[in-house]
This record gives structure tokens, sequence and C-alpha cells, in this order.
């Protein structure tokens, strides 16, 4: 399937998904809206080989740093469900110009919160990563386009009880898996198209509202 | 709502699976032979090579020419040095060599290196009859099956070869003829080297660049390989040349199995493949200041009659255009009018219109 009808489907799908979120939101007894710095460890330099063979700079490294905000809200006194957005970006210095990795991601989150302040949760969303490239005769980008899936647990201390400032901690798996082609470019031979791309989690959150074990 | 979701996507992937070019290259096509053209292979009317002779090139090369002499050659009439198109050799233009002679005009057709007598299947190994392999290899060496050292090593041959041919044949204006990527060539070298020392340039069924608008463009393989079904470029390949390895085969050439001969070449490098490609394909008929004659097929099957018109309209030296009736591409340099007609220009004659098969 072409990747330009598959992200305006998974769009679609994605704000319907937001919208009845929202809608379940207003009645929680309890929401909460946080800042994460989420760095990933992944295949991002999976195609380093390939991408020196070409003339490009290489990813240099399976890290990649990346942040986002994410909100929550309680539909119950444990269960709650979340909108989270993330963006990633590492950049890899080359002999003409960057090699920059660069991640969006949306997804809306369901989760169970524990009594001791462990929680755990699955994200469920659409990720756009794009690889910008250039060498001294040539340029592009790969651009995966994809639902992604990204499990996790965490534990969270609630501050100032019950709706002050918070800290969480998490760990977990974030698989993307792009759509079609990440290149539509003849004169590269590669395909660099992988089915999945894997990637751990560590991230920590710090945000205002209902979320953690007492303090 | 699930349903109109699955009848979009069912949608979108019928639509990606009909895309036209995403099909599988089909067979090789030059174009139907004409009836007279059939009856020609059919008869093996191919005159006999009279010999071979050789000069040494830059890179130690023996490069192969024939000459056709005239019976009654006094060393006064014009030369005509003919250069043969892609995948072929001097021998199949025996036809044309021959017809000049018959005319009074000394002929000399060559082998370019890579192809017939100029072609070694390996390292020092240059027998003309033993059929090559086109393995890769990330070398090259003089004569390798379609391949040259850079893009220009042609145009450096042919100069070569210009002045073996002003040597033996002092005080005779000198033509430079050539027949589809040889035509190619001939532009190219003209590009560079002007036209002061040549009596005139004649451009037969001429293809000059991939973006020229006469000839067609096509793709399959989801656009992988583009060229037309004769000549095909392998995009991917092309890349891999362009950016570290110019001596891998990027362009194959498939004949119908009517023209097919033992000793074609038929696979490219890029360096070989752009040495016979003019170097502006927009700009390049500013070159051709000097008297040039083109010749087109009237049914060539890869290059637009309406099309070539325009174009040989852009040439300043332009001296005639003519159409060589109930002819194709290949078929056009076995045709004894066309032979008659180059005799006719360059003794300065006027030539302009139709001529006969």
């Amino acid at each position: 399937m072409p990747i330009t009808p598959a992200a305006h489907l998974a769009t679609v799908c994605l704000v319907v998904l937001l919208l009845v979120g929202a809608a379940r939101a207003q009645a929680a007894p309890g929401m909460s809206l946080s800042f994460g710095f989420e760095p990933r460890v992944g295949t991002y330099a999976a195609d380093d080989a390939q991408l020196a063979d070409y003339g490009f700079a290489p990813v240099g490294s399976a890290l990649l740093p990346a942040w986002g905000l994410r909100g929550r809200a309680f539909v119950t006194e444990r269960l709650f469900v979340g909108l989270a957005m993330t963006y990633g970006l590492r950049v890899a210095e080359g002999p003409v110009a960057p090699t920059t990795v660069t991640l969006t991601e949306t997804a809306l989150g369901a989760g169970y919160r524990f009594p001791w302040g462990g929680f755990a949760s699955v994200d469920v969303g659409f990720a756009a990563q794009t690889t910008t490239l250039a060498s001294r005769t040539d340029g592009g980008a790969l651009v995966q386009l994809g639902p992604v899936v990204h499990p996790r647990v965490g534990w969270a201390r609630q501050f100032t009880a019950p709706f002050g400032w918070f800290l969480a901690v998490s760990a977990g798996v974030n698989l993307h898996f792009p759509l079609g082609a990440p290149h539509s470019n003849p004169l590269w031979e590669a395909s660099f198209r992988r089915a999945v791309q894997p990637a751990l989690t560590l991230g920590i959150e710090s945000g205002l509202g209902l979320m953690g074990g007492g303090a | 709502m699930r349903k109109e979701i699955l009848v979009a996507l069912a949608g979108a992937a019928l639509v990606a699976g009909c895309d036209p070019t995403c099909e599988p290259v089909p067979p090789g096509e030059l174009g139907a032979l004409t009836a007279w053209e059939q009856e020609f292979l059919a008869g093996g009317q191919l005159p006999d090579v009279p010999g071979r002779s050789f000069l040494t090139a830059e890179d130690g090369l023996r490069l192969a020419w024939t000459d056709w002499v005239p019976a009654a050659w006094d060393g006064s009439g014009p030369a005509v040095l003919l250069v043969h198109g892609s995948s072929s050799h001097g021998a199949l233009y025996a036809a044309l060599g021959q017809g000049l002679a018959d005319e009074g005009v000394w002929a000399r057709v060559i082998d370019l290196r890579g192809h017939g007598h100029s072609r070694c299947v390996a390292p020092g190994r240059c027998d003309p009859l033993e059929v090559p392999t086109y393995e890769e290899s990330d070398i090259t060496w003089p004569g390798r099956p379609g391949d040259s050292a850079d893009v220009n090593q042609l145009t450096r041959d042919l100069q070569a070869h210009l002045t073996a041919l002003a040597r033996d044949v002092p005080g005779s204006p000198i033509f430079l003829a050539g027949h589809s990527a040889g035509a190619g060539l001939v532009a190219r070298y003209v590009e560079s080297a002007g036209m002061s020392h040549l009596g005139g340039v004649a451009l037969i069924a001429p293809f000059f660049h991939a973006d020229q608008p006469q000839n067609e463009r096509l793709e399959w393989e989801c656009g992988r390989v583009v060229g037309t079904t004769y000549a095909r470029v392998d995009l991917g390949a092309l890349g891999d040349a362009q950016r570290r390895n110019p001596h891998r085969y990027v362009l194959s050439l498939d004949k119908p199995p009517a023209l097919v001969h033992p000793m074609d070449t038929l696979r490219y490098t890029m360096t070989t493949m752009q040495g016979l490609a003019v170097t502006d394909p927009q700009r390049f008929h500013a070159a051709l200041t000097g008297p040039t004659l083109w010749v087109a097929a009237e049914h060539d099957g890869l290059l637009d009659l309406a099309a070539s018109r325009r174009e040989y309209a852009r040439i300043p030296g332009g001296a005639g255009f003519v159409t060589v009736r109930e002819t194709s591409h290949v078929g056009v340099t076995w045709s004894r009018p066309v032979a008659r007609l180059l005799a006719r220009f360059v003794r300065g004659a006027e030539v302009e219109g139709e001529v006969g098969p």
C-alpha cells in the first residue's frame, strides 16, 4: 500500500480515538499532565554500513534522545487512558551535511495504576521517523511511517497528594512497524526497508495531577 | 465504518498492483524489419570484410578498423570514418563500407573499444570470437567488453582514428559518420573538438542521449529500469556506478533474435554508456556548425521521425534531412541508397527529401 493513504487512514483513526478518549476524560475522577524525557536505544544505526557505503554520514549510535508531553485521565480509581506526543532528534555530523534522525510519535494509551505507585500501560499510535541524508553527489531521506505499540511499566511518586506534583520513571519496549518503502529513489539499490524497528525506552517524567502512590 | 476502510484499502492495493511501470521488461525490440530487410537478412547479403588493421590506443589496446578502398582511388577523393551503433561492430556495416567504396569514397569502419575486434574478454585475452560473460569487476582493463576507462576515452580513441586516417589519406577531406549511438559519439566528439578539421558529419538514425525528445523513455519494474525494450538501464546499478563503481554494467542491450550476432556486446558500463552520448542533450546542436547530414529511417522503432526533424532544425550546419523509405533503425545501414546518399553528401551535392530503401 502506498505510504500516504496509509498515513492518512492512521491519522483519521487516531483523531477518532483521541476524541473518544477526551470525552471519557471529562467524566474522569482525576487527570494529569506531564513532560517526559524518554531516550530510546534501538536499531537506529542498523543501516550505518550501507549509509557509509552510499557516502552518507552514518547515524553512529543506537541512542535516540526523545522527549514529549503526556496526559492521563482516570476513568476509574485505577484505570487510566492517556495521550502522548513524543519527539526525537539525533544529529550525526558528516563531511557534507549531517545525517539527522527525526521522530514524531502520537499515541493513545491505557493503563493500570497499582496502590503502591507502580503502573503498567500500553500506548498505540502512529510514528513518523525521517532520516535525512546527503553526500557530495547525492541526497535524500528515508521516511518510515507506521503504527507503533509501546508497552511499559513504571513507578510514580506523588509528592503533593492527591493532585500535586509527581515524578515517574518507566521502562518499555517501543515497536514501530513502518509501512511501505522508506524511499522511492531508483538510484538507491538498498531498500532500507524493515518490518519492525524495536527500541528500549527509559523514561523520567515530571508532571502535575493525579498519578502516583501517595505522599 | 470498518467495511468502508476495507474497501478503501482494497482499492489502494488494486491501484498499486495495476501500475504499468511495475511490469517486467518485455523482450527486446528494435522495430519490425521491412520486407526488403527481411529478404536482405535471409539472403545473408552482407559483403565479406576485406581485412582488418589495428592502431594502438593510449592504453595499449589494439583498436580494429577496416578500410573499404575505391577501385580507382587516386588519393583525391573524400574519406568517411564510420562509427557503428551500440551492441554492434564494424563488420555489420560492410554494406555501407562497400557501398561507399563503390561510389568512389574511401570508407574506414572502426570497431569501438570493447566491441568486435577491439574487445578483450579478460586482461590480455583479446579473442574476438570468445563470447564475453560480462562478469562484474571493480576494475577495468583495456578492451573489457562494453567498458572504457572513463567517459571520454571513446572520444580520444576516435581522435586517434581520425589522426591515423588523415595520415593515410593526406589531402582528402575527412567526414565523420555514425549510426545510432555511434552518431552520439560523433556528436560528443564534435562538442569538444569542433568541426573545423572535418569536411562534415553524417548522423544516421542518431541516438544522442536518453533525454533527447526523439527517443521514447519507458519504465519497468516500478521505475527501477528505464529506457527502451532494446536498451534498458538498471537505475540501481547506475546509482552505484555514479557513487563508487564506474565500471559496473548498467545498460543491457536486448536485440530480437533475428538481429543477434555472436560478436555483439550486450552490456555497457556507465563509462561507455555515457561516452556514447552527448554531454549536453539540450545544447549539443550548437556545436554542429559544419555541414551536417541527418539520415532518418521511415520505420524507426526507436526514434520519432517528427521529433527528429525538430532536432535537426536546431543544427546550425544542417545540410539536409533525408528520410529513407521502407527502412528500419538497423536496416538503414544495409541500404545501398544510403551509401549513395552519403557519397553525394561528401562531394558537396544537395541532399534533402527522401531516398528509396
